[in-house]
């Protein structure tokens, strides 16, 4: 999927990884999508049962907050569709209305999704 | 009026651009403030990308000499020292506001445990990665949590991966390489922490929230509390 947001996110991520290296990244097209296109990149799901059958929950991370018809996927399903969007890192605490929940947990209708993580560790990676 | 004693633990990517504006307010406020600034980091010139400093040195001690020539109604003092489970208990006493600007999970628990052990404490955290970050704001009022302690909703504390700069590091321990960071990102964070720095200092119990949380690049903040 390629919002606007993620096209600018993958941009900034981009330039960063190479800030050691000193090569710039080519910044890419902006493309706008639409929701229904971000959600059909799995398998096997159609656009209209997407838009009819599921049922809309409140997706947050960090500033970032949205209604989405996420009702049936699992939190992994969901952190893996939405990381670029919402930037959501993969070591994030799922939440479904404020409890801690698995990866395999199925989002029911009408809830709030939230990944959570405090910011800040230097130490992302080591070398040696 | 009102006492205060607050202590910036870190002075380098957030804790820069947090210090001068903190001192503004407290310099032409009513409170009596007494302003430690405690790092043991040397300011360099790799650093000069995004961090605010004028002078080469101990951040702490560059930074306390400079703000003293400014600000002749805060006592200011500096701490050129790493925080550490030796000297916690001598930097960090009852009734402290800590604001705290490091860049490691372990220092970020070590501070947190030792503000929950206070009767009285009020610990304001920031951190961010490189677009976005967040602040927690931590209250404990006659020895009970007002506001959860910073490990109750992010775990990943308990059991931190990174270093402590002030520890020793034994045997083949790595190095740890720096995660890019931007200027605009921690100036960010250190705003937040101001904004909460100016109701702890005229009335926290304005403060309808414990967690702000922001994003450069979608240019927002959503602010949040939580049990």
């Amino acid at each position: 999927m390629a919002t606007n947001t993620n096209v600018a996110r993958k941009a900034v991520r981009a330039k960063s990884d190479c800030c050691s290296t000193g090569v710039s990244a080519p910044m890419p097209k902006v493309k706008k999508k639409n929701v229904n296109e971000l959600l059909t990149s799995l398998e096997g799901i159609q656009p209209e049962k997407i838009v009819t059958e599921r049922g809309k929950c409140q997706l947050l991370h960090g500033a970032n907050d949205g209604e989405f018809p996420i009702e049936g996927m699992t939190i992994a399903q969901v952190r893996k569709q939405f990381e670029n969007e919402f930037n959501i890192p993969a070591d994030a605490q799922a939440l479904i209305d404020g409890q801690e929940v698995s990866e395999d947990t199925t989002i029911k209708a009408s809830v709030t999704v939230e990944f959570i993580k405090i910011l800040g560790s230097k130490g992302v990676r080591t070398s040696e | 009026m009102k006492n205060m004693r607050i202590k910036v633990v870190g002075c380098g990517g957030i804790g820069s651009w947090l210090i001068d504006p903190l001192c503004t307010m407290l310099n032409y406020s009513d409170v009596k403030s007494e302003v430690t600034l405690i790092d043991g980091d040397v300011y360099e010139e790799k650093n000069r990308t995004r961090q605010n400093f004028t002078e080469i040195g101990a951040k702490a001690t560059v930074t306390a000499d400079r703000l003293k020539e400014r600000f002749d109604k805060i006592k200011i003092a500096d701490q050129p020292v790493y925080v550490t489970k030796n000297n916690i208990k001598l930097l960090i006493k009852e009734n402290d506001v800590v604001l705290l600007c490091v860049d490691n999970h372990k220092t970020r628990k070590l501070v947190s445990d030792h503000v929950g052990s206070l009767k009285n404490s009020i610990l304001v955290n920031g951190g961010n990665e490189y677009t976005d970050g967040n602040i927690v704001v931590c209250v404990r009022k006659n020895n009970k949590d007002i506001t959860p302690p910073l490990n109750k909703n992010h775990p990943e504390l308990n059991n931190p991966q990174d270093h402590n700069p002030g520890d020793k590091r034994t045997g083949c321990q790595a190095m740890q390489v720096s995660a890019p960071q931007l200027i605009a990102t921690n100036f960010a964070i250190a705003s937040l922490m101001l904004n909460s720095m100016y109701l702890i200092v005229n009335n926290l119990d304005d403060m309808k929230y414990n967690e702000v949380n922001v994003d450069i690049i979608i240019n927002q903040s959503r602010s949040v509390t939580r049990k």
